[in-house]
């Protein structure tokens, strides 16, 4: 069985480097924070797997449950302010139009 | 391998086919809401598939508590820190990508649609929430 689980690690790890390529080249700032994101959903269950690989998971599973409370709150937070943006700009164009 | 395990198998890589159907469709798919749609419903699924497989690898201990928090946390906020960003791209006035088939046909998005929907109720509520619930 831990043969099956490195094989996942390092699974997930290639599926890492693959999103990757859509944080370097995604055409607009939201496709890079949704593969940021679904970057940081891969390291939570790495960080799982590397904690029963290693056969120490109570440690690594703490670690994997904030990783996950950090990487929410990070994306909710650029998205409320990127949202905050761009709703002050469509007030200002608005405002100038009638 | 023990029965546990045996159980586990199965969740474990059904959980690794989601996870890469999410990978291809946020590689492969044409537009922003589309690939939020692959990351959004697939990669969810293929997360709590591989945490429950887990619980069941590791038989029901305090480390399963643990896992089954991130199982439930990982539920409710990926769909909703995904969500919230989608929100933002509709406000912001994102393009929607179109089938080439059906030329001249636009969605709109953004302040436009804003404005678009205060024409049609006829009143000025929409506008102030923005348009989007």
């Amino acid at each position: 069985m831990i043969q099956v689980l490195t094989g996942l690690a390092a699974f997930i790890s290639l599926l890492i480097a693959i999103t990757f390529y859509r944080v370097l080249v995604g055409p607009t700032l939201y496709d890079r924070l949704l593969a940021v994101g679904a970057i940081g959903t891969y390291a939570v269950l790495l960080l799982a797997l590397i904690g029963f690989i290693y056969e120490r998971p109570s440690g690594f599973l703490d670690l994997a449950i904030t990783y996950a409370i950090l990487n929410f709150v990070g994306v909710v937070a650029i998205a409320k302010y990127l949202d905050l943006d761009s709703q002050k700009s469509a007030d200002a164009a608005g405002g100038t139009e009638e | 391998m023990t029965l546990l395990e045996w159980i586990a198998l199965p969740f474990v890589v059904a959980g690794a086919f989601f996870l890469f159907v999410s990978a291809v469709g946020l590689i492969r798919l044409p537009d922003f809401f589309s690939r939020a749609h692959a990351v959004g419903k697939s990669e969810t699924l293929g997360s709590l598939l591989i945490l429950i497989g887990l619980v069941f690898h590791h038989g029901f201990v305090f480390e399963s508590g643990k896992l089954i928090l991130i199982v439930i946390f990982v539920a409710i906020t990926n769909p909703t820190g995904i969500h919230t960003l989608t929100r933002a791209a509709l406000r912001a006035g994102l393009d929607v990508w179109v089938d080439p088939r059906d030329r001249g046909m636009r969605v709109r998005t953004g302040p436009e649609m804003n404005a678009s929907m205060a024409e049609t109720s006829g009143d000025e509520s929409h506008r102030e929430q923005g348009g989007v619930r």
